[in-house]
């Protein structure tokens, strides 16, 4: 799958290996964002081997990349050379995953536009490729998890129609880690 | 009561399809139950990688008489697949546990758990993360008391949904 948009000024495309890097330093300020930064994280080594590395992948991500510098587009001859020229200002990192009652579903992990990149409907833009290609592999629903202080995604979300299932129906994510798996496999099955 | 905790086969998912429903009528939802078990062995066994995998308690029903054959009989299930966490890489989440009322406190669905835990220690999965509804008192207590937190109270993450017509309609806005 090779989805690609272009307006006259963004590129969206899948991510590359090489993204890792920019896709890290977006991660920190989304980071900041949720007040969640200086919290250990990934490495874009780690990002390389668990998208590119192993099969299947861990992840799908797709980026939005401008040309640099707010050079117009048209000034670049081609495609290619934009690609290799622009800056990726944005990344929705996605999997898919099943709803028990309906099947397939895309949970939408991460998605940030650095301030660099603003303004412009990257978010929007990228959203909507995401909704495409749920549609493509005829998932039933996409879901993902908001801060509840992050009013601006609780707006973005809201205007392209997602609801709070939290508010709306009562759902709490709930998280199992390390230490009480380790007592949890301990138990006689 | 025996009961064994083994993972799901495609033969199982009559079975479970029927417990599924069982759930979503304790839920108060069986209307919103678009698969069937069609659906089910497809995503589980037919589909490269799997769309979820399965862990069912079966229990053995005793042996009504010498020589004769011991009913097996799928009691409870768990489905679950693999995520992405953009902090700590590769984690499970917990979709669905379910035990049929009349084999709970037992035991059986903290066997499924525990299950669970082995396969995410054992595949160096970060976390193990799910969902339940502010109603069900009786899953809260159970999972709280295997130690999980409640990341929507503690770290005020809300879950948030495109339905099906609200995802299409995106997808046509593009």
């Amino acid at each position: 799958m090779a989805s690609i948009f272009e307006s006259n000024s963004v590129i969206i495309r899948n991510a590359k290996r090489e993204d890792c890097p920019a896709i890290l330093e977006l991660k920190k300020e989304l980071a900041a964002h949720q007040d969640m930064q200086g919290l250990p994280m990934l490495s874009a080594e780690d990002l390389q081997r668990d998208g590119f590395d192993t099969n299947p992948p861990c992840y799908q991500c797709i980026v939005a990349q401008i040309p640099p510098n707010s050079k117009d587009r048209s000034e670049c001859e081609n495609v290619e050379e934009t690609q290799q020229e622009g800056t990726v200002v944005g990344y929705a990192l996605y999997f898919f995953a099943y709803a028990a009652w309906e099947g397939k579903t895309v949970h939408l992990e991460d998605l940030c536009v650095s301030e660099k990149g603003r303004g412009r409907g990257i978010g929007s833009k990228m959203l909507k490729q995401l909704a495409k290609v749920a549609v493509e592999e005829k998932c039933a629903r996409i879901q993902l998890e908001v801060l509840d202080s992050n009013e601006t995604a609780f707006k973005f979300y809201n205007s392209h129609g997602g609801w709070n299932t939290t508010v709306a129906e009562g759902w709490h994510n709930f998280r199992i880690d390390k230490e009480a798996l380790e007592k949890l496999a301990a138990i006689k099955i | 009561m025996e009961i064994n905790i083994r993972p799901g086969i495609e033969t199982d998912c009559d079975s479970i399809m029927g417990l599924i429903k069982e759930l979503a009528i304790y839920e108060g939802m069986l209307d919103q139950v678009k698969i069937d078990s069609t659906d089910l062995k497809r995503d589980a066994f037919h589909t490269s990688p799997p769309a979820l995998r399965i862990l069912v308690a079966e229990l053995t029903a005793p042996k009504e008489s010498a020589g004769s054959e011991s009913d097996k009989i799928i009691v409870g299930y768990a489905l679950y697949y693999q995520t992405y966490s953009g902090w700590k890489g590769k984690a499970l989440h917990l979709e669905d546990l379910f035990v049929q009322p009349q084999y709970r406190f037992k035991g059986v669905g903290e066997k499924l758990l525990g299950k669970l835990a082995q396969i995410a220690l054992e595949g160096d999965f970060a976390r193990v993360s799910f969902e339940c509804i502010d109603w069900n008192d009786l899953a809260m207590k159970f999972y709280r008391k295997h130690g999980a937190e409640d990341v929507t109270v503690k770290e005020h993450w809300h879950s948030y949904r495109f339905s099906n017509e609200a995802m299409k309609k995106l997808a046509l806005e593009n």
